[in-house]
């Protein structure tokens, strides 16, 4: 049942999300095909590129934002709104309900960070040399290698997908976060005025939650030490090698653990807390 | 399949200091058609949502086809709200696939075939259509299930008399065979006719649970006693 959760809060987060997506999968589909078919090597970048270039920063921009938004709004109506009046009589498990909103909802900020990453590639590979001339241009590649720091591809490979991992697992339990502000704020106690407690505890939980977890990781060294050719855990920062980069695993961690509590929170919260309007 | 096919036993519920059930107890047997009547704010919305799963911080026990309102019992009981509760955005055919999708029992042919007899446009969106097609395409949805136990709260409330009997009809007329419909309402006259059986509320207490028959057999209608104890003066 949970595919098919998944596919229907798809489809009714998707009617915003997916043309947003579909239009700036069309106006890069369009900047990257004008660029390299029929294009002179001196001629510099159309004003229709430049326009397109500026929705896609637009929309970048604003992305997150606008996904926070329409995750909200759906988790709310779906649940506690008219609609939970069908949802939570679907003879589906409310683990399951739970579940594919936060993994449709990762989904979509996973989108978001990409659309943000082809944007900047975009502007790197595309329209970098009128853009941002080609001086920035190759300070930019002459910075790469120590940014790099001289690590080989395997090592940048790994790490890189560990921090992306890390990046998205954040994602997660800010979806999370957010559900159990949400779930908070219909209960008896605060269902007047929920618009308002659903902003304050929002904003607040995910705040407490990232407090404590900079708390714990500011004073428990647990990482990756990734230097040029090897990747090894470290108890310490006095273990790093010289030159190598330092991946918190501590921050990973609490984030787990707190996605996890707040995850059976909000399971608790909207089956014995909270009655529907 | 038990006997019994809902079992309620010592329901209390209440919101904040407000207690609007006292230890409710009742059985209904599979193939009956029950009136769950009382006035406005008697207990019986939060009655049917604690057997359909939406209130869960009641005490006392329900028991549907001996389980406990879960996964399990959401599979065979089809539930009529007051309320609309399909999304503005969705269209009857979405609204269709979205019950075919999650419900086994579900007959999509014959909700097509009753969107069309209905006169429903399946590709409206539904925040464009009027109340009544809104009321009709939950109706649909609801009874092409083929469901043991039918509960609809209030769906006669808000229409008119010609809408009422057309509702009552497609009701009496689709529900699956040897299930059991528990038509919560409060307008007695346009259902009588049709009930097995009345479980009346009054003030969170369960004051009637009788057959139509002893009721007839006295010489009274339901309606009479409905009068009576609810002190309606006629």
């Amino acid at each position: 049942m949970l595919a098919k959760l998944l596919k229907h809060e798809f489809i009714a987060t998707g009617r915003l999300m997916g043309v947003l997506y579909a239009v700036v999968a069309i106006i890069m589909a369009y900047i990257i095909g004008s660029y390299y078919i029929g294009r002179d090597a001196s001629e510099a970048v159309s004003t229709s590129q430049m326009l397109g270039m500026m929705v896609l920063i637009v929309i970048s921009s604003c992305n997150f934002f606008l996904t926070t938004v329409v995750m909200v709004t759906n988790f709310q109506k779906s649940l506690y709104g008219d609609q939970g009046y069908l949802s939570f009589t679907l003879p589906v498990k409310s683990v399951s309900l739970l579940a594919s909103k936060v993994i449709v909802s990762t989904i979509w900020y996973i989108a978001a960070f990409a659309c943000l990453m082809g944007t900047m590639a975009i502007m790197y590979f595309v329209i970098k040399e009128d853009y941002i001339g080609q001086e920035s241009y190759a300070m930019i590649e002459s910075m790469l290698p120590l940014l790099l720091g001289g690590k080989s591809l395997a090592t940048v490979i790994t790490s890189t997908v560990i921090s992306l991992i890390s990046f998205f697992i954040r994602f997660a339990v800010l979806s999370i976060e957010v559900y159990f502000a949400i779930s908070i704020a219909n209960t008896r106690l605060f269902q007047k005025r929920y618009i308002l407690w659903i902003i304050v505890f929002s904003l607040g939980i995910p705040y407490i939650a990232e407090s404590i977890s900079t708390l714990i990781s500011d004073n428990v060294d647990f990482g990756l030490s990734v230097s040029a050719d090897s990747i090894k855990i470290v108890t310490d920062y006095f273990q790093l090698d010289a030159g190598a980069s330092f991946i918190n695993l501590t921050t990973i961690i609490i984030s787990l653990v707190f996605g996890a509590a707040f995850f059976f929170a909000t399971h608790y919260v909207m089956n014995k807390k909270v009655n529907i309007r | 399949m038990s006997e019994t096919l809902l079992k309620v036993r010592n329901l209390k519920k209440s919101y904040g200091s407000h207690q609007v059930l006292n230890g409710v107890s009742f059985d209904l047997p599979a193939g009956k058609i029950v009136g769950l009547l009382g006035p406005n704010g008697c207990g019986k919305t939060s009655m049917i949502k604690s057997i359909v799963g939406l209130i869960n911080d009641y005490e006392g026990n329900i028991l549907i086809n001996g389980k406990a309102p879960g996964v399990e019992s959401k599979a065979i009981v089809a539930y009529l709200p007051e309320k609309n509760y399909l999304a503005p955005w969705m269209t009857p055919k979405h609204a269709i696939s979205y019950m075919a999708d999650f419900y086994k029992n579900f007959d999509k042919e014959k909700a097509l075939k009753m969107a069309q007899t209905f006169d429903l446009d399946l590709k409206q969106k539904i925040k464009t259509m009027s109340k009544g097609q809104q009321e009709k395409l939950q109706l649909i949805l609801v009874m092409c299930r083929q469901a043991d136990l039918y509960i609809l709260d209030e769906p006669l409330g808000g229409v008119d008399l010609v809408s009422r009997e057309f509702i009552l009809d497609t009701i009496m007329k689709n529900h699956s065979e040897n299930s059991t419909i528990l038509l919560s309402t409060h307008l007695i006259y346009d259902i009588e006719r049709v009930l097995d059986r009345v479980l009346m509320v009054k003030g969170g207490d369960l004051v009637v649970n009788t057959d139509v028959e002893k009721i007839t057999a006295t010489g009274k209608s339901v309606e009479d006693l409905f009068r009576e104890v609810f002190s309606y003066v006629g």
